[in-house]
């Protein structure tokens, strides 16, 4: 998972790695009440190529900053909305490059420096490029970074080997997959602050990441599904906030291929979902939340519910099924229940029993095309 | 039923090299899971002979000797499999546990191993020259004879299609409708969907090329990671001629977030469908983009049809 750049900043910060001063603002008065420019505002988003998407603007002084700000906030930007904006002091310098970058492939780390940054790094070719790769060890990749980078040019070679160490030590620590720091400005005298950053994490690796936990857990709202995995232990993504058909679905291959069919068929998904409904284990708990956050939706008008079981028993997940139905009165969708595997017989027999208008079908693409019917109706 | 009873006349039949006979350990036997499945994987075939539990509490789960460690147990049984079936952050112990003790091919079906722990486990079997499938995965097969994992018995039927996968569920959905239609698996390996990994799909061409009972290649795959194009790259770096048949889901999966497999994750413009897609179909793979559509190309295929029809 990306984090904002904000964030990111205030890990390489807490580092020893400089970064421009910056405040994080969530709306344009706020923008506007940071003081004498100039300021650049950022919009902070987990995607990368954002100046290139208009996503970065600057700003001469406090009016313009609360401008360019009110034109960011609430617009998309690569499909994320706009939530929050970095204001920062620009920085200047020699525009160099670093970064390290798990090689899940070979298992090793890549590095790469360079003393031309900026935009495109693809693009720098020959002398102003060091590449190196080293196994995944902080001493042997901090060796193999500080001799590449000797051969690239001043003040170039001095500004990365300054902050070397430091960036070697946050990766490691902080078990990241991705730390790039582009451009890292380099002056002169080979002092270097780092103009942007990208960093992904492992979520895995968070139960043992406890200032990762509470900086997510600090900024719910800008990182929700990093939140709700903490927090209740399955996979959910709002995938189109005004679309028509919520997903109760489980295994994040078939969850997202049944979103993939639907969006073929016209369907608007409003939701992935990886349920892990292995998990269950009989308790509605994590449907409840699910159904509750499908039924606030503006728009769903159908409910697909899909498990495919291998090892569960349909049976028990039909009543741990209706149980959070009845404790979740707002949804009042029309559910197909896709229903296959083990327990099917008995998972008929309950959802009979209960009275409830639910239609168990077998065959998937009957009801991804019953669910597009009744996307498309409006039901 | 052709592809077994083939098999079972000319050849043992083997799993990278190793005789599909071979001892098996479930490390972590003594819990939920790992009873539950053991269980499941003896009635599947494999040749379960010991458990592994470090704390040492249980002498036997089903008349299975419980041991509490590996060495112990390849000591007594002379196991060469193991499954790994512990929380995630007791599995690199236990593969560790399971590479020095001298095992030849784990399999650990965890989800949520942090990626640091799998790079360590990848460079450990990688030196060793331990075959490490996994983590994440539902786990291994070939129908009627082995088991190593959870894969779904509904979805397990012998037959002429290796079957590579990075999703579990929707490589049971893709397989369960092609059993459905006549064609069974010759071997089933889930690669797992994290974005370190043992064993990658490219990993497995020289597997399948070689394999007899092997006589078309599906590939289940997801967006996130690169492991689609490296196949692609393989296809045609090593000239794989088998028909290999591909699906890929996550069209609609938003960047930088990572959809319900640590690996399923598009950042900086990189792991996107489209880009599997084109690689893929570059390299000569029929890639597909709904279950139907793989299914029907796959059942009506002329190299197939015959066995699909018997």
């Amino acid at each position: 998972m990306m984090l904002l750049e904000h964030d990111a900043k205030g890990l390489l910060s807490g580092f020893g790695i400089a970064v421009p001063e910056g405040a994080l603002v969530k709306n344009a008065a706020e923008a506007a009440a940071l003081g004498e420019g100039p300021w650049i505002v950022k919009a902070q988003v987990p995607v990368g190529g954002r100046g290139k998407a208009g996503g970065i603007r600057r700003a001469a002084g406090p009016a313009e900053a609360g401008e360019a700000a009110g034109a960011l906030f609430g617009t998309r930007l690569k499909g994320h909305e706009i939530r929050s904006c970095r204001l920062e002091r620009p920085a200047a310098g020699l525009e160099c490059y670093l970064s390290l970058a798990l090689e899940t492939a070979s298992g090793r780390v890549a590095l790469l420096a360079s003393a031309a940054g900026g935009v495109d790094i693809e693009s720098v070719a020959g002398d102003a490029l060091a590449r190196a790769d080293a196994a995944y060890d902080e001493k042997a990749v901090l060796t193999a970074l500080r001799s590449a980078v000797g051969a690239l040019p001043e003040p170039a070679r001095s500004g990365i080997l300054s902050v070397a160490a430091e960036v070697v030590a946050a990766f490691f620590a902080r078990e990241l997959t991705l730390l790039e720091i582009n451009p890292l400005f380099v002056t002169p005298q080979g002092r270097a602050v780092a103009g942007d950053a990208k960093i992904v994490l492992d979520l895995n690796a968070l139960p043992r990441q406890a200032e990762l936990v509470g900086l997510l857990s600090a900024r719910a709202a800008d990182y929700r599904e990093a939140n709700l995995k903490l927090a209740h232990g399955f996979d959910f993504v709002v995938l189109d906030a005004e679309g028509d058909v919520g997903l109760v679905t489980t295994g994040a291959g078939l969850s997202m291929q049944v979103a993939d069919e639907l969006t073929a068929m016209g369907a608007r998904p409003f939701n992935f979902c990886d349920l892990r409904a292995g998990g269950l284990k009989g308790n509605p708990e994590r449907l409840v939340h699910l159904l509750g956050w499908i039924a606030a939706a503006p728009n769903v008008k159908v409910t697909l519910v899909n498990i495919f079981a291998g090892i569960t028993h349909l049976g028990e997940f039909s009543t741990t099924l209706l149980e959070a139905l009845d404790l979740v009165p707002d949804f009042r969708l029309p559910i197909v229940a896709r229903l296959v595997g083990h327990g099917l017989e008995e998972a008929r027999e309950i959802v009979a029993a209960s009275g409830r208008d639910l239609a168990i079908e077998t065959d998937l693409d009957v009801a991804l095309a019953r669910t597009a019917e009744l996307a498309r109706k409006g039901a | 039923m052709a592809a077994l009873a083939e098999r079972n006349t000319h050849a043992e039949p083997a799993i990278f090299g190793i005789p599909a006979s071979a001892g098996v350990l479930v490390q972590g036997a003594t819990g939920r899971i790992g009873a539950r499945h053991m269980g499941l994987m003896r009635a599947a075939g494999s040749n379960v002979v010991g458990g592994v539990s470090p704390s040492g509490r249980t002498s036997e789960v089903d008349g299975v000797p419980v041991f509490t460690s590996c060495a112990e147990a390849v000591g007594a049984t002379g196991a060469r499999m193991s499954v790994v079936m512990v929380p995630p952050l007791q599995v690199l112990p236990a593969i560790e546990d399971a590479v020095a003790a001298g095992i030849d091919l784990v399999v650990s079906i965890t989800e949520g191993v942090p990626v640091a722990d799998a790079m360590r486990a990848l460079a450990l079997t990688k030196e060793a020259g331990v075959r490490w499938v996994g983590s994440s995965t539902p786990g291994i097969a070939i129908p009627g004879v082995l088991k190593l994992g959870f894969l779904p018995d509904a979805t397990l039927s012998p037959g002429p299609l290796g079957v590579m996968s990075k999703s579990g569920t929707l490589s049971y959905e893709v397989s369960w409708r092609l059993v459905a239609a006549g064609l069974g698996q010759s071997s089933w390996i889930g690669v797992g969907g994290d974005p370190v990994k043992g064993t990658r799909f490219a990993d497995l061409l020289p597997y399948f090329a070689e394999d007899p009972a092997t006589r078309a290649v599906i590939a289940v795959g997801e967006i996130g990671g690169s492991e689609e194009e490296e196949l692609a790259a393989a296809i045609r770096d090593t000239g794989f001629a088998k028909p290999l048949y591909a699906i890929i889901a996550g069209q609609g999966a938003r960047e930088g977030i990572s959809m319900g497999h640590a690996g399923a994750l598009i950042a900086g413009g990189a792991g996107t469908l489209a880009s599997k897609a084109e690689a893929l179909q570059a390299a000569g793979a029929h890639v597909f983009f709904t279950i139907r559509e793989l299914a029907e190309a796959v059942a009506g295929s002329p190299d197939l049809r015959a066995e699909a029809q018997g």
